[in-house]
């Protein structure tokens, strides 16, 4: 189901994999078809054919370092990543990504709430934090 | 062979009488660990389902379509503790909500069908564990269709944190 990122071979790819795992916990890099199947655009026209976005994994960091790690991974690589919060704007794609092959960067497990500034008006706030949070937190 | 004595014969029927009171019949004992049942209450077959899952001791929590009552006050805050086995009888749309709101959590879609009889839906009450690997469910082309489906954690998450109901 999944594809290799373009331009990267199988051996460069599982070396990526491997200190992706590394970075983030192996619970954490998502690889397996199952898996690959909730970052697919449910919508997609293209659904199961060559035009159809798949990715080749999805990564779940829990913080700013983590995420820094990634991108150094990647970038040693050159392998895209494509950046989902929570993925649910399933109108505009889901968390599918533009390019096949690339690492999908979720940020859900990154959800805390930072501050909720009620003089200013404002919140800081993890791109993990849902609507449903935030409304909870306050 | 040992003739059975009166007393060990009374012993043995007071224990066995002993045991039956403690275990509940067939009927009223959950079959399996469904955390909930939810069904769409303005669909009949959907309530014959409820009575038939309240009638295994399988919790039924009710719904009009629209799933953010449940997802915000219940799920939401049951799912922060660990995944969870669940149980439905909705339209496609309530499902395809859920289904997105579980797998984030560790859970996935099971299995589903759809119109099933009441007979298909007395077998997976009573524990036929149905193997089907179901992928992404797409809502169906009539959005009011029900469904029959079963939300369960992934094989990731039963492996290391399943929460006890």
């Amino acid at each position: 189901l999944s594809s290799l990122p373009p331009g990267v071979n199988r051996k460069d790819f599982q070396d990526a994999i491997a200190q992706f795992q590394a970075a983030v916990g192996k619970e954490w890099v998502f690889t397996s078809d199952e898996d690959i199947d909730l970052y697919r655009d449910s919508y997609s026209p293209f659904w199961n054919e060559p035009e159809d976005p798949v990715p080749s994994a999805a990564l779940a960091p829990d913080g700013v370092e983590q995420v820094q790690q990634i991108v150094r991974i990647a970038n040693k690589y050159k392998i895209p990543l494509w950046t989902v919060s929570t993925g649910k704007n399933l109108a505009y794609g889901g968390s599918a990504p533009r390019l096949s092959g690339s690492v999908v960067l979720d940020l859900k497990r990154m959800n805390r709430i930072l501050e909720v500034n009620d003089r200013n008006h404002y919140a800081l706030v993890e791109p993990g934090v849902s609507y449903f949070d935030l409304y909870r937190y306050t | 062979m040992r003739q059975c004595s009166r007393r060990i014969f009374l012993k043995c029927g007071l224990g066995a009488y002993s045991a039956s009171a403690l275990i509940p019949p067939l009927s009223a004992r959950p079959v399996m660990p469904y955390y909930k049942a939810v069904f769409d209450e303005r669909f009949e077959e959907a309530r014959a389902f409820a009575t038939q899952a309240t009638a295994r001791v399988t919790p039924t929590v009710t719904i009009r379509g629209d799933v953010t009552n449940l997802f915000f006050n219940d799920l939401d805050l049951r799912w922060k503790l660990g995944p969870v086995w669940l149980i439905g009888f909705t339209t496609s749309a309530s499902l395809f909500c859920l289904q997105l709101l579980a797998r984030d959590r560790g859970m996935r879609l099971r299995f589903c069908r759809t119109k099933p009889n009441m007979k298909a839906v007395l077998c997976v009450l009573d524990g036929a564990s149905p193997r089907d690997r179901m992928r992404m469910h797409l809502p169906s082309s009539d959005p009011s269709d029900l469904i029959l489906w079963i939300i369960a954690p992934s094989i990731r998450a039963s492996e290391n944190e399943i929460a006890i109901v």
